[in-house]
């Protein structure tokens, strides 16, 4: 037994393709955990620089699914999905993002940072286990 | 008028909310939904950009993946993430009908061991 809901002008009983289904119990989904903000202080440094800082525990045991963003323009509303990285002539700043069995982290490989920087994080972690504990 | 299924989170009201947010499921929004998942290890040699091929089964037309990699230090990172104790870079996917290309930058001077894991899904449109 499963449960089909289609689309408006496609038949829940026959329909097989999962683009003219709105929900089929044959398919799994991304189930929500949590998801939240942080904002987090990259200190200026011109020579490299590396920093990690804990973006959110889990403790769920395993490592989920994940999904983070950033404001590229710090206030501005301009959005980028992390990890992430810039480069120009003499500066460098990566930003990565991890999950572990316990935690979410960033962390910061920077070049040529002229001036501090506080810089919002947004996550959302799913319950699906990644398999790869 | 069309019969609708709602689910309301705890403390909203699945009769008169109207926002998507206050819903765990709405029969008025389509769910996005995994049609294949899997993983697959790799040993990768020394070398710029490379990428492994992960074969896939699903014969869907419309699809997009999301992959992670297990880095050898048991961290899990997305596209665009090195691996925070060696120079190992996991650079980007691209998928295609059969396969979803794992594409990666191993500087570590020898081999490297990982483990990609590929969500499958409908076409977010």
């Amino acid at each position: 037994m499963k449960l089909v809901i289609a689309k408006p002008g496609y038949d829940a009983i026959t329909e097989t393709d999962p683009d003219n289904l709105i929900f089929s119990s044959d398919y799994n989904t991304f189930k929500y955990f949590k998801n939240g903000s942080t904002p987090i202080y990259i200190p200026a440094s011109v020579s490299v620089f590396t920093q990690e800082n804990t973006i959110f525990t889990h403790d769920l045991g395993y490592c989920p699914f994940f999904i983070a963003t950033w404001d590229i323009t710090v206030g501005g509303g301009n959005f980028s999905n992390l990890s992430y990285s810039w480069a120009d002539a003499g500066a460098y700043f990566h930003l990565f993002v991890y999950t572990t069995t316990t935690e979410l982290i960033l962390r910061v490989e920077s070049s040529g940072l002229t001036s501090g920087i506080t810089i919002p994080i947004w996550y959302k972690i799913f319950k699906n286990n990644l398999g790869l504990s | 008028m069309s019969k609708q299924i709602r689910v309301a989170r705890g403390g909203k009201n699945a009769l008169t909310s109207t926002d998507p947010n206050d819903f765990i499921f709405h029969s008025e929004y389509n769910t996005f939904k995994i049609v294949e998942e899997g993983s697959e290890e790799f040993v990768m040699g020394a070398t710029g950009e490379a990428e492994e091929s992960v074969s896939i089964e699903t014969t869907h037309s419309n699809q997009f993946a999301f992959v992670f990699c297990k880095f050898a230090n048991g961290r899990v990172g997305s596209p665009g993430t090195k691996a925070s104790d060696v120079n190992f870079w996991f650079t980007k996917v691209e998928i295609d009908a059969t396969n979803i290309l794992c594409s990666y930058v191993n500087l570590t001077g020898g081999n490297y061991t990982a483990t990609f894991k590929y969500y499958i899904c409908e076409l977010p449109l």
